[in-house]
């Protein structure tokens, strides 16, 4: 905790003026790209042993290897909503003064989302994300629809897209299934457990947890359901540059594509025990 | 040399202040040895609405009236009231300050914006010292960087930090004696209301409003900083006292379902008041979350509420629930101020709250019982009314949809039209009461807003179940209304109309005036009586604070921090035409009535 904040301060004391986020030829100059990843949110991005560790770690520092750069990365909480973490991030910066960021990795690649935030421009997808349930096979007979899971108990990071999916799946019928946690790491602890027999998550989530524990995959199994309800079971992520800065998007897109192509991307998520699934049309 | 003359002011005042405390009422108990030694005592806090030379305390008194004696400025006097001068809180952080400022032994303390404190030469404006928290990067407050002030108890001046730290300094030196974390900021909470001092121990809630953060009050030894007991405000929650479990908050799943009062919100972020005569300490306690009531039926005890507690362990001894089952993030932590209510002949221990969601209730402050509650915005919508339990009476088809049954391509759910908005009839502004008007004034906001699930919404990268809103002003002139209320009717007497959101405190005085900011700018007075505006000044920036007023010298004294901020500006829409354009700034200010000018 305390060592964090000193890092906060060092990161602010070398920023002497409020840092812009920059386009490309600023970048190269710089010979730095800036990142932001989420804390807390392995296997893409996490704090371990006091530097930052994940499958977004690597990719930020790919990405900046391919640019000819250094990565800077720093870990921000999430804050209420993904369009507040652009505006904090990227585009205005938060009420303590921390320095803007060139790249911010993990963005849901939504139409609409994008639509709304005129002061980011997207990068390509990297990932195909969707939402998906870990069963415990002794302990579920069937679980091949929503209909299987009856009373089962089901425990979940609370506030995740998991919760809300579950809360307003079914028109709300798997209310009291849940058994919720503070973040994911401790839902999947207790399941591993043997708390809930159901373990809900993202595929991402689930496979790093379940390949972190060695887990058998002749006892835990994973399965996405089609459930009815507002909430979207799947979405596609990439990166986030501010709008004046799209050719720095445009090469962060191409590096992306290369790592796509020669297989670099997919060996990044192995490392994790993530199965690579690539976006949609890529 | 300078210590001393200090101790020997405050011993003269005391002298004085036990004299008037002595004939008035003659249960006053002899001071504590504490106040010998010229800092402030239990005593001079408890007596500190009678004590004019001085604010010990948030809210002129622990009841938090807002209300002083001081009759020297009045309507025919103000004409000659002066700035004497201001304080820049200086720096490049300005942003809102929405601090009371407190003034004991010729020194002002006062908090400003980012978790800093001032001690300033009350005469002069000169600064004795200043502290100014480190605070870590990464403090993500939900509603601007704002601290509504400070405590002082003994030779400390206590206040609470961004970064949910609680911090005492000595009086004369500004240096840090003891410094405790209230919680951890990484996990969503922070502090920015005034701690409340109770018998030596200083009251606090938290501010958070994210996942995990449940309300809690708290009570620790003002002396040293140590936890002395702690009370969940959700039910099923456990309480500690002495570093020991005590009891349970209500019962396990009596309002609501599964497990979600685990994480069931009810932020305590706006402090409390503290009644001595029935001995109680009153929070109001956050919405419940999430924020869609769908997702958790039931009445989500204590959401939403007053809860009167027992300053010594803590326990509850009533709850009375403004909103239950809340689905408008109506966030009712409005302060509860005791007064006594003349009906019928008889006078009730009352006391009054208004709340967010637009009503004006009057409660027995002995055990909570509704007395009675009446609209204090126009075209409230929610509710038709309150009945004669205390409970609204719900408009269905005003409450936001059922995400579960929303429809179409974007899965919106339905779009209602809600009165008030979320910032609520009142928010976090304080409301004065005047005993000799008999009137409460209270500064509110008419607006409404559309709120609607919002399906295409994203948290920390992954799909989430979002509320889209927008806030919209009910009437085109006015978005502010500074009302006078009549606790034994429910009637507004008179009604001052702003342009902008009113967002600062009010101050009533024996001089029959009421004080308060405008976000234009403006410090203004009003007749107690008619409403009629008696005086303006322009402060530069807008003020959204609490005035204060002492006696010094034989004068009398007006204070307010300004610097335009807060909630308010974060929001856009047509709210923030009403305050396009206003600058930020960070200043105290001080205006006197010259002795010459006041005698009539």
């Amino acid at each position: 905790m305390r060592s964090k904040i000193l890092l906060g301060f060092t990161a602010l004391a070398l920023a002497a003026a409020p840092a812009m986020a920059r386009p490309f030829d600023e970048v190269v100059k710089d010979g730095t790209l800036r990142v932001v990843l989420y804390e807390q949110n392995a296997p893409f991005s996490d704090m371990k042993d006091g530097k930052p560790y994940g499958i977004e770690v690597d990719l930020a520092e790919a990405i900046a290897k391919a640019l000819k750069v250094k990565a800077e990365i720093r870990l921000v909480d999430a804050g209420e909503n993904v369009d507040g973490d652009f505006r904090l991030n990227l585009w205005k910066g938060d009420l303590a003064g921390s320095p803007l960021a060139d790249l911010m990795l993990h963005v849901p690649i939504d139409k609409l989302l994008a639509i709304r935030n005129e002061q980011i421009f997207m990068t390509r997808p990297y990932y195909d994300e969707r939402l998906a349930f870990a069963w415990r096979k002794n302990a579920v007979e069937n679980f091949e629809t929503v209909g299987d899971i009856g009373k089962t108990p089901i425990d979940v990071e609370g506030n995740s897209a998991s919760d809300a999916m579950l809360l307003t799946a079914q028109g709300g019928q798997l209310r009291e299934n849940l058994k919720h946690f503070k973040s994911f790491e401790e839902a999947a602890k207790a399941f591993l457990a043997g708390d809930a027999p159901i373990l809900a998550g993202t595929r991402a989530n689930l496979e790093a947890a379940l390949f972190a524990a060695k887990a058998s995959k002749d006892e835990i199994g994973i399965k996405e359901l089609r459930l009815g309800g507002p909430v979207k079971l799947s979405w596609e992520i990439g990166g986030a540059v501010k709008s004046d800065s799209r050719d720095l998007g445009y090469a962060i897109g191409d590096a992306m594509t290369a790592m796509a192509e020669n297989g670099s991307l997919k060996s990044i998520f192995e490392k994790y025990g993530v199965e690579y699934a690539a976006p949609k049309g890529y | 040399m300078r210590l001393r003359d200090q101790f020997l002011t405050a011993a003269g005042a005391l002298a004085l202040l036990v004299g008037a405390a002595a004939m008035s009422a003659p249960q006053a108990k002899e001071p504590e040895k504490a106040a010998a030694s010229g800092g402030v005592s239990d005593q001079d806090i408890l007596n500190d609405a009678k004590t004019p030379e001085d604010v010990v305390s948030y809210g002129l008194g622990p009841q938090a009236q807002r209300y002083s004696p001081l009759k020297a400025i009045n309507k025919e006097t103000i004409k000659g009231l002066v700035p004497a001068y201001s304080f820049s809180f200086g720096g490049e952080k300005q942003r809102g300050q929405e601090s009371q400022a407190l003034v004991k032994d010729g020194v002002i303390y006062v908090t400003g914006s980012y978790s800093r404190m001032y001690a300033i030469d009350s005469r002069t404006g000169e600064k004795l010292w200043q502290y100014e928290a480190r605070l870590p990067e990464g403090i993500l407050p939900c509603c601007d960087v704002v601290n509504r002030g400070a405590a002082l108890y003994k030779n400390l001046v206590i206040f609470g930090t961004l970064d949910a730290k609680l911090v005492a300094l000595d009086q004369k030196t500004g240096k840090v004696v003891w410094k405790k974390d209230i919680d951890d900021f990484k996990s969503g909470y922070s502090y920015t209301a005034a701690p409340l001092i109770v018998k030596g121990k200083v009251i606090t809630g938290v501010s958070g409003g994210e996942f995990g953060v449940v309300g809690r009050v708290e009570a620790r030894d003002a002396e040293t900083g140590e936890l002395i007991w702690q009370r969940p405000v959700i039910e099923g929650h456990m309480g500690t006292l002495n570093g020991k479990e005590s009891t349970m908050t209500g019962k396990v799943n009596e309002t609501w379902p599964g497990d979600m009062w685990k994480y069931g919100g009810g932020a305590t972020w706006l402090g409390g008041t503290y009644d001595p005569e029935t001995n109680l300490i009153y929070m109001g306690t956050g919405n419940p979350g999430p924020w869609n009531s769908w997702l958790r039926p039931g009445d989500n005890k204590w959401t939403a509420s007053r809860i009167a507690l027992n300053p010594e362990n803590g326990e509850i001894v009533w709850g009375f629930q403004t909103t239950p089952h809340d689905g408008w993030d109506f966030d009712g932590v409005n302060e509860f101020v005791p007064f006594d209510l003349n009906k019928g002949g008889k006078t009730i221990k009352a006391g009054a709250t208004a709340d967010r969601n637009g009503f004006f209730y009057v409660l027995d402050r002995t055990n909570g019982k509704f007395i009675s509650a009446s609209p204090f915005v126009e075209k409230i919508n929610w509710a038709s009314g309150i009945d004669e339990n205390g409970r609204p009476k719900y408009i269905a088809e005003n409450r936001p949809g059922d995400p579960s049954k929303a429809t179409g391509d974007e899965k919106k759910g339905k779009s209602v039209f809600a009165v008030p908005s979320f910032l609520g009839g009142k928010n976090w502004m304080p409301i004065g009461y005047s005993p000799d008007t008999k009137l409460f004034y209270v500064p509110s906001n008419e607006w409404g807003m559309d709120i609607w699930n919002e399906a295409v919404s994203y948290k920390k990268g992954a799909a989430y179940l979002g509320a889209g809103f927008t806030i919209k002003p009910v009437f085109e002139d006015h978005i502010g209304s500074l009302k006078a209320i009549d606790p034994a009717t429910g009637k507004v007497v008179w009604n001052y109309k702003n342009k902008a959101p009113l967002w600062g405190g009010v101050l009533t005085t024996g001089g029959g005036l009421v004080f308060t900011g405008t976000p234009e700018g403006f410090l203004k007075a009003f007749d107690a009586k008619t409403g009629e505006e008696v005086w303006k000044f322009n402060t530069g920036t807008g003020v959204v604070s609490s005035p204060i007023t002492w006696e010094q010298d034989g004068e009398q004294w007006i204070g307010v921090a300004a610097g335009w901020g807060g909630a308010v500006p974060l929001w856009g829409g047509e709210v923030a035409k009403s305050t396009a354009g206003i600058n930020q700034g960070g200043s105290f200010w001080a205006f006197k009535l010259p002795k010459k000018l006041a005698t009539r």
